[in-house]
């Protein structure tokens, strides 16, 4: 009905116009508010921010424009190897650790059983609480009095030292990023798995499929597209790491002895601790030419994998 | 048959023995999940005298209510949850709207420079904000939009996140529905409100659950930007309980619990959304 | 591709001169210049004044913990009851992220007139020249400071300039816990306590109460490092900051005194220990008995601890016979770029001064600076209260020292800190551990001079 209504509508300027030509003012239309706002409020402070990265500025007198100075400083400073080398481990652990466990749990929340609603909230409080809170309670439950202490006394095994050993502050940290971001991704992928049509797998299923084949044959191929997605915001978000790595990093300065410290949090301290805003831009910009070498890495691989990119 | 039959037979008790497994391993994992908050809502029940208490007890005991009284007194939760709820709801619907129009594009339509915008679309989120927070700071007092709330909503209405995902979940969307649309004389936009919005409920809410709690939970752009007292945020407020030298953890405490509650209910009632089917034969139909 | 370069590089360009022209007015003016430009602007508006009060934008953290908001909003309202002619735009701000919202202002230009900050955040505004000497206003207008505990305006001096008039002060003293002392028949530590003493005492009320393996009471606790080096009379840096003396031996001594009672006296927490509960509750837990803490306990621990008696006293002589205390503090200091220089010198002046401290030391949170303030009011606040020795706070002040500071000082605190904590796990011995910090700091030193 709606449909007859509009049918005449495109018979003005717009149809004589070629269909690409049509096709591309409908896309521009239609990123028009978005890349406003993008523009305006991420592109030009980013630039901005280039800017800033050729000077040295201390926030509180002008900034003095020294060229390529502080990247020349990523090369000389001692600490800028350990943090990079730290946020790479950060990211090789949390990303695909996350991935598998969410989807894993995605899957499991994805059935009708009962109880349905409680499981889905309780596996996103974490996300939804305050890091603060959060690191304040892990760094109990971490502690030798600790939750995880007593049960490994319990089954004879010595109290591990897990935010105060330089050996296992980051891992600790590590895995408590993936416990807090576990949430995301499932409702990501709980979101994904009801785009995979009913039909389809009653089909596969008359067809004589078992379920492992209906998963990787039905489901998976069509759920690719947010894995792709939670790959891609995971290696993201995880290189930028900040929040709990000052909140449960000893003292927050990200020790003991720079175990912990991140870019992000190196990235943090020289911006607002040590007032080195031109080398905190530098640090940022060398992560974001990184993460964009490795973001159109996997943007180029998406089409052997990815559905529906071609 | 008789051989059909008991094949049936072991199915079911083989899918209802996963079943159980499946309940031992969400219950399990829900336990993990939960701990840490429960650890929170039991701090918050204590009084000063039992967070000394050595060995710590799992359980407030006795349960006291007066942090809560404390913290009500000390934040206006009336005033500054409105404000709050003002900003996260004006900037969720913004980027509900603004992302799922632009992932559209960039999901289904070809034009010049489509690769270049989303690819910038993507930088923008590679750079620390802490980075760009000055930048921004100087944008919004030039546009004489510092201490209002406009200033804080207005560069949130959008990013990178949302569009990237709403991008991703358009490529599934069946093809033929579009097709036949535009066969109808259905021009781009009315197959986005007619069709594409109501048939993407899952991870509209999605992206509205997601982008809610970050700006719920958002501190440092409002701290910034909000001058007056009147104007504060909850995060903000919950700030001002941690002091120079000391922090009362059982006071901090209740107010996170608060201030997480609405996000949980809001997101126990949104979740059954989340797994709403699309439903191929309706649209057919 | 070579086009978008071009774009990038141009905006990059062109927004480097917005972000430049957007900072004119955080840019630093030399503080004499300013002082005679201020009484000069302040004659020319003067019959605008008079019809119109004028208005400076004040910006501070002083929240007392409590939260109690009302004090110093109560102390600016004093202030303006007083001063018709002055209207103050007042915002109180949470101390989480002070310094970053203050930084993102003054770089936005949106700067206040006047700021409070504590130690470390005036000396690096100092150091950038964003500040306002005082010394010039304070002689041109015959402002007496004999009032001020002298100890109180040092810190917030620097290269002889004074940046900042003192709102609140702490020092820190040393409580013990007399049912401790009484249960292992010790006699209660006083003020001629040596560093020997001091050490033995702790071993001798160190104790795993229960027998399983792990210590429930400790006999003390770890203070900041910067105590330990200061309490040898060692510094970071020499005198003129060109070189890092941390490999001293006076240096290594103060902070092997420091690593000793955790590894090798274990008379205090370590970080383990402390992850579990820290050192506030465990002395509140009647865990600890000799507790080195400031004034800002006094509140919740009146309130809290039931179960046992407790007193204060100075700290202990340090192991080269030198006794020293911290000094903290916070104040309130005025920007270079305000314009309206006169008005902040007089809103300075009356919310540090007599009035404005009584009205803050009522709230109970740190020390009066004013020294009539802090001998009348918080004595007789204490009346009834423990530590009954609340004296020791006004003594120590006597022999308090403050951190040492330089234009990069956190930087150089937090490389300090990080050997310190490795040191303190045993990981690195306390000369390799100096070793490896001077190592970086020189570097920093050397920047820092040209």
């Amino acid at each position: 009905m709606a449909q007859a209504q509009i049918s005449h509508q495109p018979k003005t300027f717009l149809s004589r116009i070629r269909k690409s030509t049509q096709e591309a003012f409908w896309g521009y239309v239609f990123i028009l508010p978005a890349m406003l706002i993008i523009i305006a409020f991420k592109l030009v402070p980013l630039v901005v921010g280039l800017g800033i990265s050729f000077t040295d500025w201390n926030l509180l007198s002008s900034p003095e424009f020294i060229g390529l100075q502080n990247y020349a400083r990523l090369f000389t400073d001692p600490v800028s190897p350990i943090v990079f080398k730290n946020t790479f481990y950060y990211s090789l652990i949390s990303v695909p650790l996350n991935l598998l466990i969410s989807l894993g749990l995605a899957i499991a929340l994805n059935q009708k059983i009962k109880g349905l609603a409680f499981f889905r909230t309780a596996y996103y409080i974490p996300v939804v609480t305050a890091s603060v809170a959060v690191s304040a309670v892990w760094v109990w439950l971490l502690s030798d009095f600790g939750i995880i202490n007593q049960l490994l006394n319990a089954i004879g095994v010595a109290s591990v030292n897990f935010l105060q050993d330089p050996k296992y502050a980051l891992t600790s940290i590590t895995l408590v990023d993936v416990w807090k971001n576990l949430g995301f991704n499932v409702v990501i992928f709980l979101a994904a798995l009801q785009d995979v049509p009913d039909e389809l797998r009653d089909a596969a299923r008359v067809d004589g499929a078992n379920e492992r084949r209906i998963f990787r044959h039905v489901t998976l191929p069509l759920i690719t597209p947010s894995i792709f997605f939670t790959a891609v915001m995971g290696v993201i978000g995880s290189l930028q790491a900040f929040d709990l790595v000052f909140n449960m990093s000893l003292k927050h300065e990200g020790g003991p002895a720079r175990a912990t410290s991140t870019i992000g949090f190196y990235i943090w301290q020289n911006a607002f601790k040590y007032s080195k805003m031109g080398y905190a831009a530098a640090l940022s910009f060398a992560l974001m030419a990184i993460l964009l070498v490795l973001t159109i890495i996997q943007w180029k691989m998406r089409s052997k994998w990815v559905y529906g990119e071609k | 048959m008789s051989t059909n039959t008991l094949h049936n037979r072991s199915a079911r008790r083989k899918s209802s023995m996963s079943k159980v497994l499946a309940y031992a391993l969400l219950t399990l994992g829900a336990v993990v999940m939960l701990v840490p908050f429960l650890w929170m809502l039991s701090t918050s029940l204590k009084d000063q005298a039992q967070l000394f208490a050595w060995p710590p007890n799992w359980l407030p005991n006795p349960v006291t209510w007066t942090n809560y009284s404390e913290v009500m007194g000390k934040i206006k939760f009336g005033l500054y949850g409105f404000n709050t709820l003002k900003i996260t709801l004006a900037v969720t619907l913004g980027r509900l709207l603004f992302c799922s129009m632009a992932g559209y594009a960039f999901a289904r339509m070809k034009f010049p420079g489509k690769d270049f915008l989303f690819v910038m679309t993507l930088a923008t989120m590679m750079i620390s904000s802490q980075i760009t927070l000055i930048p921004n700071f100087i944008i919004m007092r030039t546009l004489g939009l510092v201490n209002t709330h406009l200033g804080v909503i207005l560069p949130q209405l959008a990013d990178g996140f949302g569009i990237f995902l709403m991008r991703q979940f358009f490529l599934t969307f069946p093809f033929e529905l579009e097709d036949a649309a535009s066969l109808d004389g259905c021009n781009p936009l009315m197959f986005y409100w007619k069709i594409l919005i109501p048939n993407s409920k899952p991870i509209l809410a999605t992206l509205a659950v997601m982008t809610f709690q970050g700006v719920w939970n958002d501190f440092l752009w409002p701290l910034v930007m909000l001058t007056s007292p009147g104007k504060r945020t909850l995060a903000v407020a919950l700030s001002y309980l941690v002091g120079q030298y000391t922090t009362r953890w059982e006071i901090q405490m209740a107010g996170s619990v608060l201030t997480v509650l609405p996000v949980i209910i809001l997101f126990f009632l949104l979740q059954k959304y989340f797994v709403q089917s699309i439903k191929m034969s309706g649209l057919k139909g | 591709m070579k086009k978008s370069n071009l774009f990038v590089l141009l905006s990059a360009l062109l927004a480097l001169g917005m972000l430049l022209a957007a900072c004119a007015p955080a840019v630093k003016t030399e503080a004499p210049a300013a002082t005679t430009e201020a009484p000069a602007a302040a004659t020319t508006e003067a019959p605008t004044a008079a019809a119109e009060p004028v208005t400076i934008k004040v910006v501070s953290f002083l929240t007392y913990d409590e939260n109690k908001e009302g004090a110093e909003a109560a102390v600016v309202k004093a202030f303006e009851a007083a001063h018709p002619e002055i209207k103050v735009d007042f915002q109180l701000l949470p101390y989480a992220d002070y310094f970053t919202s203050l930084k993102t202002w003054v770089a936005g230009g949106t700067a206040p007139d006047v700021a409070s900050l504590d130690l470390s955040m005036l000396q690096e505004m100092a150091a950038s020249g964003s500040l306002v000497d005082l010394n010039p206003m304070i002689k041109s207008t015959g402002y007496d400071l004999s009032a001020y505990y002298q100890s109180t305006l040092d810190m917030f001096q620097n290269n002889g300039g004074q940046y900042g008039l003192p709102a609140s002060y702490s020092n820190v003293v040393m409580y013990y816990n007399k049912k401790l002392f009484d249960a292992a028949g010790l006699p209660y530590p006083d003020d001629k306590m040596d560093w020997t003493t001091f050490v033995d005492t702790a071993k001798k009320l160190t104790k795993d109460t229960n027998g399983d393996g792990t210590i429930e009471q400790f006999g003390t606790a770890k203070l900041w490092w910067p105590y330990y080096m200061l309490f040898v009379g060692a510094t970071p840096f020499n005198a003129d900051a060109t070189q890092c003396t941390l490999t001293d031996q006076k240096a290594i001594d103060g902070f092997q005194a420091m690593v000793d009672l955790v590894l090798k006296d274990k008379v205090a927490p370590s970080a383990k220990d402390l992850a579990a509960q820290d050192d506030w509750h465990m002395f509140e837990g009647g865990r600890i008995a000799m507790y080195p803490i400031g004034p800002w306990s006094i509140s919740e621990f009146n309130d809290v601890i039931k179960d046992f008696d407790w007193d204060a006293t100075t700290l202990p002589y340090g192991p080269t016979g030198e006794k020293v205390t911290f000094l903290f503090g916070n104040a309130y200091a005025m920007l270079s770029s305000s314009k309206q220089q006169e008005a902040a010198f007089t809103f300075m002046k009356f919310v540090t001064g007599a009035e404005g401290d009584q009205i803050r030391q009522d709230a109970g949170f740190e020390i009066a600076p004013i020294k009539s303030v802090a001998e009348g009011s918080f004595l007789k606040s204490m009346e009834g209260k423990k530590p009954a020795n609340a004296k020791v706070f006004l003594d120590s002040a006597e022999f308090a020292k403050s951190v040492p500071t330089h234009a990069r000082w956190s930087e150089i605190a937090d490389i300090i800190s990080g050997q310190l904590d490795s040191a303190l796990l045993g990981t690195i011995t306390v000369p390799d551990a100096m070793k490896a910090a001077c190592d970086a700091i020189n570097p920093i030193l050397a920047e820092t001079k040209k």
